[in-house]
């Protein structure tokens, strides 16, 4: 198996820490290997849609998960959400939204925009490892699921 | 002939001389035989003129309708039948007409018909005061129908000029010491004529009571005058311009006599009325005098109605102003509302970017933490370790704020939807929820009645938690813990519901810090908050158009008290 082919789940996400923090709690259930993580939402497109930079990975996508952070530079996540959902190569992706806030008024635009599940992040780190984890784990196995079927 | 025929003869002759009648008669062929003075003066032939000619060709001015009628007489007369008197038009020599009374006799010769005798009495003079007075009768229906002083000036001229009557109609001013002219009859192309001429308007000028001897005497002494010449009026004082319009106006027109009445209401002289003809004679002035009584009380009374009227349209001007001022205030209410609804947005997109921004470090600060206490916790004391925890601590305690004021102001801006609400189920309810965990079992829970409110079910329940939790929170060391939770109605259409404890109350002198946010009457320590939920629920009340207040004291419990307004009361 290339290494292309191991990388299940996609974050994307600016803040280093926050970055950090998730790759810790998803490397703690032994899912970050499987990880590839982006800081800007232009990048987030080219990697998924196989262009740019990420040429190299033609149209093979076997994403099971992206965890998409809505505040990001250059191309927003509600931008990225849109483009995955609107192209049927990559509308199947389950896209999971990460939020600082309930209250963020963007979580209903995102669930307009097809988003499958969004996560608050809790300044509880232990919960925070819990949510996010809980989140990845949930979204490969549905994912599996589905593509057994 | 005997000399005491002669005699009897001439006094006949004297007798018909004398007669101011006009008496003629005729021969059985219709020729005139006698022709007295009256029928000289009345028709205008001499005797000697009319002397045996026939009345037919003398006295009908040539008009089928007279000659038809004579022809009629003479018909009647012949089968011995007599002519009553009667009213009719017979013509001058000089072709003008005149109105008569005639009646025909047959004359007698012993047995033996030989003639006829007419007589004809002038009534033009009577006929005249009685078209005038009928003119001036239909004037009054015409001026009592009338609503405005222009409408019965109108009435009053249009009657009047038929006529051929002019009048003129003044104004008696404030001092009473001047005329004004209100109405100009005087037919109308020569006023405006005269006007063109000297550039003058006749309605302008006030003349003075006494520049004019007959407007004096009609105002002063409150009689009616009688003026045979007008040009008498315009030689006296007027002022100069009125003097040159009615020199030209009477010049024109020729007229020259006038009848100057007083206008009077009760025992108020209000204006003066004057009718122009040449045809007036000194007797019209009772029916004039008359008229003139009719057309004051019609003019006052018009007057009285147009001040009426005026005083409406004067408040319906007033009402529109009103309502200009009512939109502009609510343009302005409109606009301040804009303002309030972009200042909450911006509050709105603070409150994200504080959700967002500030969130962010504080998950850093706790989780590397954590991080240095996981991966780090061999090399770190007990002490080193503590610090840690209470780095993590009060970084959680930090997001339990944020997300507090972030929870305050959602619900200060949230949509209210109003629905009827079984507050004493809700009540009951969130205290279930509540005290699921910790075990109500050691909570007297005393529920009273609690009427239905209309409000916003979402937030209302928020009040119910924050009331309640607070309660469970401050008497939790009290063995029973007693929550006590009813309801009054005030004078004020409001329901007051309350919830009492017998926990650790509070000062009262502090109250007003209560519903402050993060205004803590107890520490973190004492007992956990945010300081946070009873600001919520005095906004939330407050959005409801309530209001709540609380009273305490130190370890003998707390009550909290909000109002909400009722069913069918004003919000």
């Amino acid at each position: 198996m290339k290494p292309v082919d191991i990388v299940e789940i996609l974050l994307v996400e600016d803040n280093p820490q926050d970055a950090e923090l998730t790759v810790r709690g998803l490397r703690k259930r032994n899912l970050a290997n499987q990880l590839f993580m982006v800081e800007d939402g232009a990048e987030a497109l080219d990697y998924i849609f196989g262009q740019g930079k990420y040429a190299y990975r033609g149209h093979l996508n076997n994403l099971k998960v992206v965890l998409l952070d809505l505040k990001l530079p250059k191309i927003d996540g509600l931008q990225v959400l849109k483009a995955i959902k609107s192209d049927e190569r990559t509308y199947m992706i389950p896209v999971v939204i990460m939020t600082s806030s309930n209250e963020d008024p963007d979580i209903k635009a995102a669930y307009e925009l097809g988003a499958n599940s969004y996560v608050v992040k809790p300044v509880d780190f232990d919960e925070f490892m819990v949510a996010m984890s809980q989140v990845g784990l949930y979204w490969l196995l549905v994912n599996q699921t589905s593509n057994r079927r | 002939m005997s000399d005491e025929k002669e005699n009897r003869l001439l006094f006949l002759e004297n007798v018909l001389a004398s007669i101011p009648d006009a008496v003629v008669t005729a021969d059985t062929q219709h020729n005139i035989l006698e022709w007295n003075l009256g029928a000289e003066k009345l028709f205008g032939y001499s005797a000697a003129e009319a002397c045996g000619r026939k009345l037919v060709d003398l006295i009908t001015g040539g008009k089928a309708e007279i000659i038809d009628e004579i022809a009629y007489c003479i018909q009647k007369i012949h089968k011995g039948e007599s002519i009553p008197p009667t009213e009719t038009i017979r013509y001058r020599k000089d072709g003008i007409p005149v109105n008569v009374i005639m009646s025909v006799a047959h004359l007698w010769s012993g047995d033996e018909w030989i003639g006829g005798i007419s007589v004809y009495t002038d009534i033009t003079e009577r006929k005249r005061t009685e078209i005038l007075i009928e003119s001036m009768n239909t004037a009054t229906i015409g001026i009592q129908k009338a609503m405005e002083p222009g409408q019965i000036f109108t009435a009053v001229s249009k009657e009047l000029e038929k006529i051929g009557v002019s009048c003129a109609i003044f104004a008696l001013n404030e001092s009473k010491e001047n005329l004004i002219p209100v109405y100009l009859s005087y037919r109308s192309q020569y006023i405006r004529a005269a006007e063109k001429l000297t550039g003058l308007s006749a309605l302008k000028f006030a003349i003075p009571i006494d520049s004019v001897e007959t407007n004096r005497q009609a105002i002063r002494e409150r009689k009616s005058v009688f003026l045979s010449d007008l040009k008498e009026t315009t030689k006296q004082a007027l002022p100069r311009p009125i003097a040159i319009l009615a020199d030209s106006v009477t010049r024109h027109l020729r007229i020259k006599k006038s009848i100057y009445a007083p206008l009077m209401v009760d025992d108020d002289v209000i204006g003066l009325f004057s009718v122009q003809s040449d045809d007036l004679r000194e007797s019209d002035i009772p029916a004039i005098t008359a008229f003139a009584n009719q057309l004051a009380a019609a003019w006052q009374k018009a007057q009285l109605y147009e001040k009426a009227r005026q005083e409406i349209s004067a408040r319906i001007e007033a009402e529109g102003q009103i309502r200009l001022l009512n939109e502009e205030l609510e343009r302005r209410v409109a606009e301040r509302t804009a303002e309030l609804q972009s200042a909450n947005k911006e509050l709105e997109s603070l409150a994200y970017s504080i959700s967002h921004d500030l969130r962010a470090p504080l998950r850093a600060i706790n989780g590397y933490a954590q991080i240095l206490v996981e991966d780090y916790g061999s090399a770190l004391d007990e002490e080193g370790i503590r610090v840690c925890s209470v780095i993590v601590n009060e970084a959680q305690r930090m997001g339990r704020l944020i997300d507090a004021l972030l929870t305050f102001l959602r619900l200060g801006r949230a949509d209210m939807q109003l629905f009827s609400i079984d507050m004493q189920a809700l009540a009951q309810s969130v205290f279930d929820e509540l005290t699921i965990a910790s075990g109500a079992e050691q909570i007297d829970l005393r529920l009273g009645v609690l009427p239905d409110a209309i409000a916003d079910p979402f937030l209302i329940r928020q009040v119910w938690v924050n009331l309640l939790s607070n309660a469970v929170k401050f008497s939790r060391h009290r063995q029973p813990a007693i929550i006590e939770v009813g309801s009054t109605r005030d004078a004020d259409h409001h329901t007051i519901y309350w919830v009492r404890d017998n926990g650790v109350g509070f000062d009262m002198q502090h109250v007003d810090k209560l519903f402050g946010v993060f205004n803590r009457l107890h520490s973190d320590q004492e007992f956990e908050g945010t300081g946070v939920g009873l600001a919520i629920v005095q906004r939330v009340i407050q959005r409801h158009s309530g209001r709540v207040w609380a009273t305490g004291e130190v370890n003998r419990g707390a009550t909290f008290f909000f109002s909400l307004p009722t069913k069918g009361s004003n919000s």
